[in-house]
């Protein structure tokens, strides 16, 4: 495919939107507080968003497209996990979370585990610096990837050009805007990503002969693209694959790319409107990708890559200005994710280690600027890697995933909903989480019907961190926070007034004081 | 079969948009005027 002039033009004028609200950004990013979570003062609307498009990267378009085409039906188990994981995520967690965060002056998620555990040696902080770390340098250079195949399929440009390209512009807005300019970056992001999911299966469906003639052409080509255990059906097979798929959305529960969006939102109050723009966005993301997808599959079929099908869907079925917008889309899942990667990147090595451990009384402007410079070094090494392997994209983005989601989810569902949980607890469960997800990959995964990762991670994550939990003692002082978030947050489905900050404290101080210790 | 599927792929489809949905539409209705009452 050659560049046309109308999808060029579309491709320009989205970058410069984007360096513009860099620049936009830039006034409110000269602290710390400001450069990684935007100063606290996001809206509901933004944080949505902002952690949906985070959450999809250029897996949504490219991978789950792909998958609607390649298995049909059985592609809504993801559908089902995601969509679950982003309702209790924005249900359950986010308000004690932000309640915890905020008590702290918390501005990583390393910063809540730090002070809620009582770590002043600083392990558990260095421990999750490290696999943030690890993680997001092969996280960001997956995305990077994407980005050349995606210029390279739509524009017909060299694929180190449309790595580079992306990079360019990603670093140009991050470092300039900070945590600001990624949140409402994500926002523009997700809108279009909203706009194109929302579009694309009512055309392919319509182009298809409508619903019924579509699911047609889908049983004479395989009747098991109709089945929801697919060709599998129900066997161990099936089962597993099912399990996995679901299993996809785990990671919304904890992983920290998406829980510093909470820590950034204006306050606990933005919650409940912010959940619900998240869910029907994560609803409309999710459904619009499978079922374009599998309209794709009755009207092309025989795609030697499955992943290909939403750029050979947006070049058949629309005109050049729409398929200008479709690789504007397709750009924006990926920059959405990697800019939001490369500033936690950045908080891990700047915030949670340089300023917390090693130099508390730095000036602020000096760590902003060395998190400027993270930043930039982060981005160029995860660039390197994407120069140098073209391959095996969502390979690297399942797999990040679920790291980050093993090593987190437990340590941050224990140290929210069970007091009891103890500084030792959460870093065997973090360390455990991490090295089975790992362990899965290299030794059981092939013998277990490719058993996703994140199942063995996160289970053994929160099975170590109860189990050393038990044999160890809590962080003086975390009861009384504990009762004190808990009453404040009240019952997340039931209407009542929350307790204000006073009586909640008054409600856990004579808690603690008649001997509650039951945890 | 009912509009061209079966009635397991229409339970899996509707679960996959209802249950999330639902849960949320309650915490949104418990919720929503806590803006009022709490301090933040």
């Amino acid at each position: 495919m050659n560049a046309s002039p109308v999808i060029l033009g579309v491709v320009v004028a989205y970058l410069a939107v984007l360096a513009g609200i860099g620049v936009w950004a830039s006034r409110d990013s000269r602290d710390v507080a400001g450069y990684y979570v935007a100063g606290k003062k996001l809206p509901s609307w933004v944080i949505a968003f902002s952690s949906n498009a985070t959450g999809e990267s250029a897996w949504l378009l490219l991978g789950l497209t792909g998958m609607g085409y390649l298995v049909g039906v059985h592609a809504f188990w993801i559908v089902l996990g995601e969509v679950l994981g982003v309702t209790l995520a924005w249900v359950f967690i986010a308000r004690p979370f932000k309640l915890y965060t905020d008590r702290y002056d918390a501005i990583t998620v390393s910063d809540f585990l730090e002070d809620r555990f009582g770590d002043r040696r600083h392990i558990i902080r260095r421990l999750s610096a490290l696999i943030i770390f690890s993680m997001v340098a092969v996280y960001t250079a997956a995305q990077l990837t994407a980005a050349g195949k995606a210029f390279n399929a739509f524009l017909g440009f060299e694929y180190g050009t449309g790595v580079l390209l992306g990079t360019a512009i990603v670093l140009y807005y991050t470092t300039v805007g900070g945590f600001k300019a990624v949140a409402y970056t994500d926002l523009l992001q997700g809108v279009l990503m909203f706009g194109a999911l929302a579009t694309l299966p009512v055309v392919g469906i319509l182009a298809a002969g409508g619903w019924l003639a579509m699911l047609d052409t889908l049983r004479a080509a395989d009747p098991a693209l109709l089945l929801p255990m697919g060709s599998h059906g129900v066997t161990t097979a099936g089962v597993v694959s099912a399990l996995s798929f679901a299993a996809v959305g785990l990671a919304f529960l904890g992983v920290p790319q998406l829980m510093v969006r909470f820590i950034s939102a204006k306050s606990v109050r933005e919650m409940p409107r912010g959940g619900l723009i998240a869910v029907v966005c994560i609803i409309v993301f999710d459904c619009g990708a499978v079922l374009a997808g599998m309209a794709g599959r009755a009207l092309v079929p025989g795609l030697a890559d499955a992943e290909t099908i939403l750029p050979v869907m947006a070049d058949t079925l629309f005109p050049a200005l729409f398929t200008g917008i479709f690789l504007v889309v397709v750009l924006a899942a990926i920059m959405s994710t990697a800019d939001s990667l490369l500033i936690l990147a950045s908080s891990a090595v700047v915030r949670d280690v340089v300023q917390k451990v090693h130099r508390p009384l730095m000036e602020e402007r000096r760590v902003t600027l060395y998190g400027r410079i993270t930043t930039v070094v982060v981005g160029a090494a995860a660039c390197l890697v994407a120069l140098g392997e073209v391959r095996l994209i969502f390979w690297f983005v399942l797999f990040a995933w679920s790291g980050l989601a093993s090593a987190f989810v437990p340590v941050i569902l224990c140290g929210l909903f069970w007091r009891r949980t103890t500084l030792a607890g959460a870093i065997a469960g973090m360390a455990a989480g991490f090295a089975a997800n790992v362990t899965w990959i290299l030794a059981f995964k092939s013998s277990f019907h490719d058993l996703y990762e994140m199942i063995p991670g996160v289970a053994a994550g929160l099975a170590t961190t109860i189990v050393v939990s038990l044999f160890t003692t809590p962080p003086a002082g975390a009861d009384v926070e504990f009762v004190a978030v808990h009453a404040r947050v009240g019952h997340p489905l039931r209407r009542g007034r929350p307790q204000t900050r006073r009586t909640a404290v008054a409600a856990a101080v004579s808690t603690t004081m008649i001997g509650n210790d039951d945890g | 079969m009912m509009a061209g599927l079966g009635w397991t792929a229409w339970l899996l489809m509707a679960a996959s948009v209802g249950i999330g949905l639902a849960l949320v539409l309650l915490f949104f209705a418990a919720h929503r005027d806590d803006a009022a009452d709490g301090d933040g």
